[in-house]
């Protein structure tokens, strides 16, 4: 491998990046809290959805378990990534309807939560931080 | 260094015009969700990593097979025209190789802290293929290519039908061709069969290690057929959550010291060389435990 094959590589991958974000390729949406359920069903094992809310035009989604637990859902390209969320949980409110969600991996970072209005943010935050 | 060059240098612009094509195809088709930047870019950029990798320890394997080569069994040359049959063998020995390495790299948790990177997109199209580990020497998967060397097949020729290998799995990673011939999925690996190993269903987990031949996995016991009536999910049974590169090269690796780390004296060793997902409390998911628990579910 010479720097003109690692040159040509380079190039080669910006431009299949490039067609990929220039076909507007990657696109996802959450329809609605079954899908997001389903979602985390099948990314936890164990998990057993009872309700859920889709967050932010379907780019993640917070699931409420049977037994009283959270999974938290985000958009990753055209999929959706889960986390559990083990209390206690660490959630702050930016405004109204944000919230930020500390997932407890660093690399799957803390999420942001856009919720429909003000009182369902503060629902949901009033479930996660009593979650046991 | 080998004599022969590597046949992946020449794939190279294969590779990129087919994952043009492929993206065209998937745009036309209106499968928006086939591809998206973030991962293509991870998966590239991985793929450029390993091939960086790869080169720094080439010399490394290259003399460690030449080394062990000089024990071979019998005298084998290089020649295409009075040797054809011996590369004919070679790649199809060096394809069961592949087999048993692939089966333990996902048997292993140190073999497979190398091979998570080639599982960790949840999308599934060509680029994918080229998400290649960065940590294959570290892993030391070369040594499953050792009994060829001791049979005496020469080094240039096991590295040069490798190449050949790794270039027929490229082709495979892809949801745009359904199913080929029947007699081609019987004893060929097909983008049928890779989409159920890189499937985390139940059902589909730890299947259909092939590199080339499938008829491997039927032989041992390992295939799994696709059915259209499930949806595949494609990636890890925890994905990581996360386009960053660096960490989908060696999150695993990190895993494995913390748990070393962490564990009681006795049970350090098998956080390494256990299935993925072991734990001494049995607090964690293997491939073994999800697949009990669906089993018991269809039983119910
Ligand atoms: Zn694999
Ligand atoms: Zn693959």
């Amino acid at each position: 491998m010479n720097l003109l094959q690692i040159i040509g590589s380079l190039v080669a991958v910006l431009a299949v990046i490039a067609a990929v974000k220039l076909l507007g390729l990657g696109r996802a949406q959450l329809a609605g809290p079954s899908e997001a359920c389903e979602n985390a069903e099948a990314m936890v094992h164990g998990f057993t959805a009872t309700d859920a809310i889709v967050c932010g035009e379907g780019n993640g989604a917070l699931v409420a378990g049977d037994k009283g637990d959270f999974v938290v859902l985000k958009r990753l390209g055209s999929y959706y990534a889960a986390r559990k969320l083990l209390p206690p949980i660490s959630t702050a409110e930016r405004d109204d309807t944000v919230l930020h969600i500390e997932s407890g991996d660093r690399y799957f970072g803390r999420v942001n939560l856009t919720f429909p209005d003000a009182a369902s943010r503060t629902a949901w935050q009033q479930r996660l931080e009593h979650s046991a | 260094m080998s004599e022969l060059p590597n046949p992946v240098d020449f794939a190279v612009p294969a590779f990129v015009a087919l994952m043009l094509v492929e993206i065209w195809l998937v745009r036309r088709r209106k499968q928006t969700r086939a591809y998206s930047p973030g991962d293509t870019a991870t998966s590239l950029f991985l793929g450029l990593g390993s091939t960086v990798a790869g080169v720094l320890s080439a010399g490394l394997v290259y003399a460690l097979a030449t080394w062990v080569h000089t024990f071979a069994l019998f005298d084998i040359g290089l020649d295409l025209r009075s040797w054809w049959w011996a590369w004919i063998l070679c790649f199809v020995i060096d394809d069961l190789a592949y087999y048993v390495f692939h089966r333990s790299a996902h048997r292993v948790r140190w073999f497979w802290a190398s091979h998570v990177i080639h599982h960790s997109s949840q999308h599934y199209n060509l680029s994918t293929a080229l998400r290649q580990t960065w940590t294959g020497f570290l892993s030391i998967a070369f040594i499953f290519r050792l009994p060829l060397f001791l049979i005496g097949f020469p080094p240039a020729m096991v590295f040069f039908v490798a190449g050949l290998n790794l270039i027929y799995q490229f082709w495979i990673h892809t949801e745009a061709i359904d199913r080929l011939p029947r007699w081609f999925e019987a004893v060929m690996n097909t983008p049928s069969h890779h989409r159920v190993h890189h499937a985390t269903n139940a059902r589909y987990l730890d299947r259909n290690y092939a590199g080339v031949f499938i008829v491997w996995d039927r032989m041992f016991g390992t295939f799994e057929p696709e059915t259209e009536a499930e949806t595949i999910r494609y990636g890890l049974v925890n994905n990581i959550g996360s386009f960053n590169v660096l960490w989908a090269a060696v999150h695993e690796w990190v895993g494995i010291v913390r748990d070393v780390w962490r564990a009681p004296w006795r049970h350090k060793l098998n956080y390494v060389i256990r299935e993925p997902g072991w734990s001494h409390d049995g607090s964690r998911d293997t491939s073994d435990t999800i697949r009990a628990a669906w089993l018991e579910k269809g039983k119910q």
